[in-house]
């Protein structure tokens, strides 16, 4: 081998080393990119059964409000608000991550609340016969988007 | 023609502010959309409106449910915008578990 072929080899090399320590850097760079934490909880079955429940206790109280008098849904309508409370108060806990499913949940308390005071003004039947039996199909249908919302979520295999 | 064209052709409007044509194909063609929720919530829209024609509901009340129309869509938004947080995090989470610990580990 001549000293030129030899420094064109070492060059070469020094190229090409070159080459894959900007390609690494490259690749480190995408994947310390990628890996910021995204924020945003990860699945709670705790989270989906108590969604599910609420979501079959809220729709049959509401669908009762074209029926029943007031005065008799009264101790359910507290029951009821309680249950929401505190499975809201479960979701605000989880922190900032959960912030998605907690604003959903207020919109979600706030479609009830509105059943409930639009059922203390007008009473079964002010509104329509079948007034509530449609807004319950409003409210299942809320529960039903943050079902699949929950749903959607990736379980922490960590 | 159905109630629900026949409702909204009927509607007295002299003054023509409301685009009857133009609610008519909005509803028909989200009852057609790739989406089964903007699909569900016409059909709710439709379906409420022949109520109200039938007088199952009075015009308060349709009022009231075609609002609530909005903050169920205002929670679809936010699970569209969680489902793409949740891509996100999968490959974050892959990129950490299978290259960061286990490919560098090997290389």
């Amino acid at each position: 081998m001549t000293a030129s072929t030899a420094y064109a080899g070492s060059a070469l090399c020094r190229r090409a080393g070159s080459l894959r320590g900007f390609l690494l850097a490259w690749l480190g760079t995408l994947i310390l990119t990628a890996c910021v934490a995204v924020p945003i909880s990860y699945y709670d079955a705790g989270t989906y059964a108590h969604l599910t429940d609420l979501k079959a206790e809220t729709a049959v109280l509401v669908e009762s409000f074209d029926s029943r008098p007031v005065k008799a849904n009264e101790q359910r309508i507290d029951d009821v608000t309680l249950s929401l409370r505190k499975a809201y108060e479960y979701e605000h806990g989880k922190g900032a991550n959960n912030s998605d499913t907690t604003a959903q949940f207020s919109k979600v308390i706030g479609l009830f609340k509105e059943d409930v005071i639009t059922y203390r003004e007008n009473g079964p039947g002010g509104l329509g016969p079948k007034y509530f039996r449609e807004a319950a199909v409003v409210l299942e249908q809320a529960f039903d988007v943050m079902i699949a919302t929950e749903a959607a979520k990736n379980k922490n295999t960590r | 023609m159905s109630k629900f064209t026949d409702f909204i052709d009927g509607i007295a409007d002299a003054g023509g502010k409301l685009a009857k044509d133009e609610l008519k194909t909005l509803i028909a063609d989200a009852k057609k959309d790739k989406s089964d929720f903007v699909r569900l919530q016409a059909e709710n829209f439709e379906r409420w409106t022949n109520m109200l024609a039938d007088g199952d509901l009075t015009p308060k009340g349709y009022k009231l449910l075609v609002r609530k129309m909005e903050v169920v869509t205002q929670l679809e938004v936010i699970k569209l915008k969680v489902e793409a947080k949740v891509s996100a995090q999968r490959l974050s989470d892959g990129l950490q578990d299978i290259v960061i610990n286990a490919l560098f580990a090997l290389i």
